[in-house]
């Protein structure tokens, strides 16, 4: 096969600022194995990695993204890079799956968005993205005798109901008090659609999807406020450190 | 519930999956990924995690 230009493209991860050493994310493999190099211009840089045309077209990336291994590994790969770089300074997350076939295509782009990227840049440094799940915990069925009568049997089936309606709005008010915490403690937060459990992979309603963003200083304390809200009610899952993927965009006004 | 790996493996991928893929700025790119893109990696991700349930409900009874 005949080398050319098309056959490279520049795949974008985010944007920093241009002053970054680009020694500090020369260790990170990107999406197609690749060391990542920086691109800047009009004060921002974007980080970015050479990868083939062939993986990263647009049919290629389509086709690949039904590909289960491939969808994962360069997901992972994706956050990794952004993961390594937030440790040496602020950044703005880019969507998975940004490619241009040049480099000044990426120069460009941060010629044309430079004010709204430095801006984001300033607005998130020093912070990181906190997400906090909320599982509403099945209650365990005592083992009552069989019922007497009928009646008995929907009386009983009555208050079952009852009791686990009330259960249900009690953990409904101990979430909102939870978010309200997390929310005090935090710069800006998301409340995202829960999971539906085909995808959260539990059967456990989820009554929270939250997304907080924290000052790096107060991690200790958010930690310490999820702890203090966990009930026997509630599964509390913290995940992250994350790059601030849920605080780039405006907020969806509806 | 089962604390199978595969499934606590697919439910990180879910956890990555929702925010490198599905959230981060939207900047023109020569190629960029399409909501309806984003849609059909969920809509593959709920009949690869229904599989894996069955499977592993399939192993606790069997098992």
């Amino acid at each position: 096969m005949i080398a050319s230009e098309t056959e490279t493209a520049w795949y974008v991860y985010g944007v920093v600022p241009a002053h970054v050493d680009p020694v500090a994310l020369a260790g990170a493999e990107g999406v197609g194995a690749e060391r990542v190099e920086l691109v800047s211009n009009g004060g921002v840089a974007a980080i970015v990695g050479r990868v083939p045309l062939d993986e990263f077209g647009e049919e290629p990336l389509r086709r690949n993204l039904e590909r289960r291994d491939w969808l994962e590994a360069t997901a992972r790969a994706h956050d990794r890079v952004l993961a390594e770089a937030l440790g040496h300074a602020p950044l703005v997350p880019l969507r998975f799956g940004t490619v241009y076939r040049s480099e000044q295509g990426v120069r460009d782009m941060l010629d044309e968005r430079a004010a709204e990227l430095s801006e984001a840049i300033e607005r998130l440094r020093g912070r990181i993205e906190l997400g906090v799940k909320a599982f509403l915990v099945e209650a365990q069925e005592d083992a009552t005798p069989p019922p007497s009568s009928g009646r008995d049997y929907l009386l009983r089936k009555q208050e079952a109901r009852a009791a686990a309606s009330s259960v249900q709005a009690e953990a409904f008010e101990s979430v909102r008090a939870l978010h309200e915490r997390l929310e005090s403690l935090a710069d800006d937060a998301r409340v995202n659609p829960p999971q539906p459990p085909e995808l959260s992979g539990r059967r456990e309603p989820m009554l929270l999807n939250g997304a907080y963003l924290v000052g790096a200083e107060r991690r200790p304390a958010f930690a310490a406020a999820v702890d203090e809200c966990r009930d026997d009610r509630l599964e509390l899952v913290v995940t992250g450190p994350w790059p601030p993927y849920n605080f780039v965009e405006r907020e969806d006004p509806s | 519930m089962s604390s199978g790996l595969p499934l606590e493996e697919q439910i990180t991928l879910i956890e990555l999956v929702d925010r490198v893929l599905n959230k981060g700025v939207v900047v023109a790119g020569d190629i960029t990924l399409s909501v309806a893109d984003v849609d059909l990696v969920y809509v593959g991700l709920r009949v690869l995690l229904a599989s894996v349930g069955t499977m592993e409900r399939l192993q606790e009874q069997t098992g």
